[in-house]
């Protein structure tokens, strides 16, 4: 699957432990809705684990974390959670700032070309 | 325009300048405009990246670039989200100092208090977002004002994340 969301691209692929939804592109108030109705999506039909891999997001703002926090919680409250993976430096920096690392689980903060070590967070078996 | 009062602000005499219409308040010292540019929803992307080459034309290091363009967007968006759905940027650099001043004349939407004036953090709650938040964090220096005619965000980046003006012991 491909959307296209303004500048925001998003694809979803099966990982062993639940969808992997992968971002790139830049995130921002004009794709916030659309990013809250693709996560929504994703929840559906009881995911207990959704990863977003955030490696080809070059930015993301209050707007758009807003709404992974709000899927994190829906998955928390179901026992679940939401992973994120691989940020860039700038995406890395929203998320301290605004304190997502307490909610959510991060991975594989700011790598910037280590190919294989994110290949692992990002869409690899995983940790389990 | 009816949003044309230039009183002072009781609160801050040296800010009666800030609800100006159309001048930026680049103060007295030698300032350069580098950026004037208005946006909407649909061109924030435009404005990051114009706000970034500009930081980083300006000298400041990759971390605090990054700090800026956060800060920008995110006034710029309160100002899509909470003035009338656009604004306008302008960016210059005095002393070493990058300088932002966000602009919106719109009053706010949907019968909000629109009349209540003053410090528009106080009707900027941190939602939907925590926009106002984030640029509190990273910002050297803000301030947000609103009046008849809209509102006016001006943030500072010192060079090296200090503001001289506190630093000199007194």
């Amino acid at each position: 699957m491909l959307f296209i969301v303004s500048l925001l691209q998003a694809s979803v692929a099966a990982g062993e432990s639940g969808p992997v939804l992968m971002l790139s592109g830049e995130a921002d108030l004009a794709s916030a809705s659309e990013l809250s109705e693709l996560l929504t999506a994703q929840l559906a039909g009881g995911v207990q684990r959704l990863m977003v891999d955030l490696s080809g997001l070059r930015f993301a703002d209050s707007a758009s974390v807003r709404a992974l926090v709000l899927a994190g919680k829906t998955l928390r409250e179901r026992g679940g959670a939401l992973v994120l993976a691989r940020p860039q430096r700038a995406v890395a920096r929203v998320l301290e700032l605004m304190g997502v690392d307490q909610l959510l689980v991060v991975q594989g903060g700011a790598a910037q070309g280590s190919g294989s070590e994110a290949a692992q967070a990002g869409l690899g078996p995983g940790e389990a | 325009m009816k949003g044309n009062d230039r009183r002072p602000d009781p609160a801050g005499p040296s800010d009666s300048a800030v609800l100006a219409d159309a001048e930026a308040d680049m103060g007295d010292g030698e300032a350069r405009l580098a950026l004037d540019q208005a946006f909407d929803s649909g061109t924030l992307y435009a404005l990051r990246a114009a706000v970034q080459a500009h930081a980083s034309q300006a000298g400041l290091p990759e971390s605090r670039t990054d700090d800026l363009v956060i800060a920008v967007h995110e006034l710029a968006a309160n100002a899509v989200r909470h003035g009338a759905g656009a604004g306008r940027l302008r960016m210059w650099e005095r002393d070493g100092a990058v300088h932002c001043q966000v602009d919106d004349s719109g009053s706010p939407a949907s019968g909000e208090d629109a009349g209540s004036g003053g410090n528009v953090a106080d009707r900027w709650p941190f939602l939907p977002g925590h926009g106002l938040w984030l640029v509190r964090l990273v910002a050297d220096q803000i301030s947000v004002f609103s009046g008849p005619g809209g509102t006016r965000a001006a943030i500072v980046f010192f060079p090296a994340g200090q503001d001289p003006s506190v630093s000199s012991p007194d």
